[in-house]
C-alpha cells in the first residue's frame, strides 16, 4: 500500500515536473515568437507599407478607411515610375558606374589588404593609420578637394608644367565621367574602401602562412601566390566584400549627384523622385505618392533579388569573417 | 607602452592634419583670370554682323554700342549688345529644368546668339555643395539661386554685388524691387527676381469654395473683392466653417505648425529677427510679434477653428475636413503633388489676410538669382536673367488649375512684397532648428507664448551676431 502511495506520489511529482517543464518551454517559445514577430514587424512593416502604397490610387490615399490593402491594385503607378525614372537607362548607368566601381574595389582592396596582412615594410606604420582615417573622415568633408581635383585633374602637377611650357591648359576635366568613381576604386581609396580592406585583413590573418611558404618554396612570387593561393582561399571574404560593396555603391547618390550632371543612376533619380514626377508629368500622373513608392520598389528590387540568391552564402561568410555591415 | 603612445600621437596628428587640409581645401586666393567686359567687347565687334538672328533688327544704344533687338511672338523684347553674341552664360540650377524653362532658354539662344549652359543638381539638398565645389574648381559659372532661407549665408559666401555689373537696369519696372530690397547687403543688391515669374511663390489662403457655398458662408473671395479681407473676417469664416460632419471634425483652418507660423508674423509686419539692410536685430520682445503669435495660438486653443494638436495636413483639406489653409502658390499649379486639380470640389485662393486696417501686401518665399564670384560673363548673365525670369516668355496660364487661381496669382504679383529672413539667419548660425522653434511655439497656449519665445532668446542673439559678422566681413 505504502509502495503504491509512494509510486503515485512519484508519478504525480514527475507529471507535475513534466507539465512545468512543458509549460515553461511553451512560455519561452511564445515569448521568443512574440519577440521575433515584433522585431520582424518593425523591420518589415516599412517594406509592406511601400508595397501597399505603391499599389494605391490617389482615391485610396484619400480614403481614410483604406490602410494596408488597396481597393484595387493600381499597376499604373509602376508604369509611371518606369517612365519618370527613365528606369532602364538609369539601371544601365547604375551598372556601368557605381556597380562596376564597386566590383573594382573588391579586387583592389584585396590586393592592398594582402600587403598589409602579410608584408612588413617601414611605411606600414604610417599607412595603416591613414587607412583608418579613410574610414573616419566623412565624404562630406572631402568632397570639395575631390571635386577640385577631378575638375582639374593633373598627375602631380606634371601636365600643368607641360601645359605652361607649350602654352596650353592640359589639365583634364573628369567631372561627368565614370573615372571620378573608377580611379579611387582602382587605387583602393574609393567609397568605403578602408572598411573593405579591414575586412580582408581580418580574414587574411587567419589563413595559415604555411600555404604561402609552400608556394614560395615552389618558386611563386607574391603576385602568383596571391592569385593562386590567397584568392581561392578567400572566397568567403570576397563574397562578403562583393555584396557589401555592390549594395553600398548601389545606394550611393551623394557623390553621384555632385559628379554627374547627366546619365544619373537609379539612386540619384530616386533621391529626387518627387521633383521628377512633377517635372515629367505632374498633371497627368494619378498619384504622386503612389509613383514614388513604386519607384522605391523598382529601386530595391534588383538588390533584393541579388541578396536573396546569395543569402545563404552571405550569412555564412559574415559568420566566418566576423563583421556585420 | 611608449610605442603605443607614439602611435596614438601620430594618429592624432595625422587626423588633425587631414581635417585642417579638408577645411582649407579650395580656399586659395589666387586672382581669377576674368574676361573683362571690354576685352570681349573688342573681340566681338568685328564678327558681330555675321551672327545676327533671323528675326532681329540692329540699332545703336546711348553708349554708341550696337544692340540687337528681337521680339518674340507674345514674348518680351530682348536687347543684346552685339559683343555678347557667341558668348556663353553658365547657370547652376537646383533641379532639372522644366520643359517650359528649356524652351525659354532655346528661344533666348536663338534670339540673342548667347549660348546658355545649365548644370543642375538632381537633388536640391546638395545645391549648396554644387555651388561651393564649382567655385572651388573655378569652373566659371555665372548664375545661381538663393532663397530667403539661405540669406545671408549663401549670398555673402558665393555671390557678388550686382549694382556695378553692366546689364542690370534697376529702373526697369519688371524687377521685383520690393523683394530684392529685403535682401540687400549694405545698400547693394545680391539677387534679382521678376514680378510674377515662374519661380515666384506668393503666400495665399486656399479655400474650398464648394464647402463654403454648401454651408451658405460668405467666401474669402467675396470679402477680398469688397476690400474687407482681414484677420477678423478670416476668423468669421473659420468659425462658420468649423463643425462636425457625421462624427468627423471639420476645421475652418488648417493650422499647420512648423515655419508656417511666420506667415502670420509677416502679415502683421513683424518678425523674429529684423533686418534694416545693414544690421540684424533680434526682435523677440516685440509686442506685435507676441500678440501675433498669441492670435495664432488662440486659433486652435481659444477659438477652436484649427486642430490644437496640429495633426491635420493637406490631405484633410483635400478630403474636405479643413475649409481653408495657407500655403505658397505652388498648389495652384496642375503639376503640383497636392493634386488639387483632381478634387471634385472647386478650389479658390485669395491673398493671405492682413490685420484689420493694414495695407494689403503680398507675402512671398523669395527665389533670387544672382551672379557668382568668379563669373566670366556677367553682362551676358544679366541679359539672360532678365529674359529667363520674365513671365512674358512663358505660357503662364497653362499652369493654373482654374482662372480664379490665376487671377489671384496675378494680383499678388503686382502688390508690394514682404519677406521673412528669420529662417535664413537662424539656419546660417546653426544654433537651433527654426522649424522646431515654430512648431513648439505653435503648440503652446497664448498665455505661455511669451515665455516660450523668450526661452530661445540666447539662440536668436547668437544667430544675429553671426549674421552681422558675416555681412560686415
Amino acid at each position: 500500500m505504502k509502495l503504491l502511495a509512494f509510486k503515485n506520489n512519484v508519478t504525480s511529482n514527475f507529471k507535475n515536473a513534466d507539465y512545468k517543464k512543458i509549460a515553461s518551454k511553451v512560455a519561452v517559445s511564445i515569448f521568443r515568437y512574440a519577440m521575433l514577430i515584433a522585431v520582424g514587424y518593425t523591420v518589415l512593416s516599412p517594406l509592406f507599407q511601400i508595397i501597399s502604397n505603391s499599389l494605391k490610387s490617389d482615391a485610396d490615399f484619400m480614403n481614410t478607411s483604406v490602410t494596408w490593402i488597396p481597393t484595387a491594385a493600381f499597376w499604373q503607378n509602376y508604369a509611371d515610375a518606369l517612365f519618370v525614372m527613365d528606369y532602364w537607362k538609369a539601371l544601365l548607368n547604375t551598372l556601368i558606374v557605381p556597380v562596376l566601381s564597386g566590383l573594382i574595389e573588391v579586387v583592389s582592396c584585396g590586393v592592398v589588404a594582402y600587403a598589409f596582412a602579410r608584408f612588413k615594410f617601414p611605411e606600414r606604420k604610417i599607412l595603416y593609420p591613414l587607412l583608418l582615417l579613410t574610414i573616419l573622415v566623412p565624404v562630406r568633408m572631402t568632397f570639395l578637394p575631390s571635386f577640385v581635383n577631378y575638375r582639374n585633374f593633373d598627375f602631380f602637377g606634371i601636365t600643368k608644367v607641360i601645359g605652361d611650357l607649350i602654352g596650353k591648359d592640359l589639365t583634364i576635366n573628369l567631372i561627368n565621367t565614370p573615372f571620378t568613381f573608377y580611379l579611387p576604386s582602382i587605387f583602393g581609396v574609393g567609397f568605403q574602401s578602408g572598411l573593405f580592406i579591414m575586412i580582408y585583413i581580418q580574414f587574411l590573418k587567419g589563413i595559415p602562412k604555411e600555404l604561402e611558404e609552400a608556394a614560395w618554396i615552389d618558386g611563386a612570387g607574391p603576385i602568383k601566390t596571391f592569385i593562386r593561393i590567397i584568392v581561392p582561399s578567400s572566397s568567403v571574404a570576397i563574397l562578403t566584400v562583393s555584396i557589401l560593396s555592390v549594395i553600398w555603391h548601389w545606394n550611393e547618390y551623394y557623390l553621384m549627384g555632385l559628379y554627374f550632371n547627366e546619365n544619373q543612376p537609379l539612386a540619384v533619380s530616386l533621391s529626387n523622385i518627387m521633383n521628377l514626377i512633377s517635372l515629367k508629368g505632374g498633371d497627368t500622373i494619378n498619384s504622386h505618392t503612389g509613383v514614388a513608392m513604386a519607384s522605391c520598389m523598382l529601386f530595391i528590387l534588383p538588390v533584393l533579388v541579388f541578396y536573396l540568391i546569395l543569402q545563404k552564402k552571405f550569412i555564412k561568410s559574415i559568420d566566418s569573417v566576423g563583421i556585420v555591415g | 607602452m611608449t610605442h603605443s603612445i607614439n602611435f596614438k600621437k601620430l594618429l592624432a596628428l595625422l587626423m588633425t592634419l587631414v581635417m585642417v587640409m579638408c577645411v582649407f581645401a579650395g580656399c586659395g586666393n589666387k586672382e581669377e583670370e576674368y574676361y573683362s567686359y571690354y576685352e570681349y567687347y573688342e573681340e566681338d565687334d568685328t564678327a558681330s554682323d555675321d551672327t545676327q538672328s533671323d528675326d532681329g533688327s540692329t540699332d545703336s544704344n546711348d553708349d554708341g554700342n550696337t544692340t540687337t533687338s528681337s521680339k518674340d511672338e507674345g514674348g518680351s523684347t530682348t536687347e543684346v549688345p552685339k559683343n555678347l553674341r557667341g558668348t556663353t552664360v553658365k547657370m547652376l540650377f537646383w533641379r532639372p529644368l522644366m520643359d517650359a524653362e528649356q524652351k525659354a532658354i532655346d528661344k533666348f539662344e536663338k534670339e540673342t546668339g548667347i549660348k546658355v549652359e545649365v548644370k543642375n543638381t538632381p537633388n536640391a539638398g546638395t545645391y549648396g555643395e554644387l555651388i561651393s565645389s564649382s567655385l572651388a574648381a573655378k569652373e566659371g559659372y555665372d548664375i545661381a539661386m538663393f532663397n530667403n532661407t539661405d540669406f545671408p549665408g549663401r549670398p555673402v559666401q558665393y555671390f557678388q554685388p550686382l549694382n556695378d555689373i553692366k546689364g542690370f537696369d534697376f529702373k526697369d519696372s519688371a524687377w521685383d524691387i520690393s523683394v530684392m530690397d529685403t535682401q540687400k547687403i549694405n545698400g547693394k543688391y545680391y539677387g534679382v527676381s521678376v514680378n510674377g515669374s515662374l519661380n515666384s511663390e506668393y503666400i495665399c489662403m486656399f479655400f474650398n469654395e464648394t464647402k463654403f457655398k454648401d454651408r451658405g458662408v460668405k467666401t474669402p473671395r467675396e470679402y477680398w473683392e469688397e476690400g474687407n479681407w482681414n484677420w477678423d473676417t478670416f476668423l468669421e469664416c473659420a468659425k462658420a466653417m468649423t463643425y462636425e460632419d457625421n462624427g468627423v471634425q471639420v476645421y475652418g483652418y488648417l493650422n499647420r505648425g512648423s515655419s508656417y507660423i511666420t506667415y502670420w508674423t509677416q502679415a502683421a509686419g513683424t518678425d523674429f529677427i529684423n533686418y534694416d539692410g545693414s544690421k540684424f536685430t533680434a526682435n523677440l520682445s516685440d509686442t506685435k510679434l507676441i500678440d501675433t503669435l498669441k492670435f495664432y495660438n488662440d486659433l486652435g486653443h481659444k477659438y477652436k477653428v484649427g486642430d490644437p494638436e496640429n495633426t491635420y495636413g493637406v490631405p484633410d483639406f483635400r478630403t474636405g475636413n479643413a475649409a481653408m489653409f495657407s500655403c505658397i502658390t505652388y498648389p495652384m499649379r496642375k503639376d503640383s503633388d497636392t493634386k488639387f486639380n483632381q478634387m471634385t470640389d472647386t478650389i479658390d485662393a485669395v491673398p493671405f489676410p492682413m490685420p484689420k486696417g493694414e495695407k494689403e501686401v503680398a507675402l512671398i518665399d523669395s527665389t533670387l538669382f544672382g551672379i557668382l564670384k568668379g563669373a566670366k560673363n556677367e553682362e551676358g548673365a544679366a541679359v539672360f536673367l532678365r529674359y529667363f525670369l520674365d513671365p512674358a516668355n512663358y505660357d503662364m496660364s497653362s499652369y493654373f488649375i482654374n482662372k480664379n487661381l490665376e487671377s489671384t496669382f496675378n494680383a499678388l504679383s503686382k502688390m508690394e512684397k514682404r519677406v521673412s529672413i528669420t529662417q535664413g539667419v537662424v539656419n546660417y548660425a546653426a544654433q537651433v532648428d527654426f522649424g522646431n522653434v515654430c512648431h513648439n511655439i505653435a503648440l503652446t497656449t497664448a498665455d505661455q507664448t511669451s515665455a516660450k519665445l523668450q526661452s530661445y532668446k540666447s539662440n536668436f542673439e547668437v544667430a544675429v551676431q553671426k549674421a552681422n559678422k558675416a555681412i560686415e566681413d
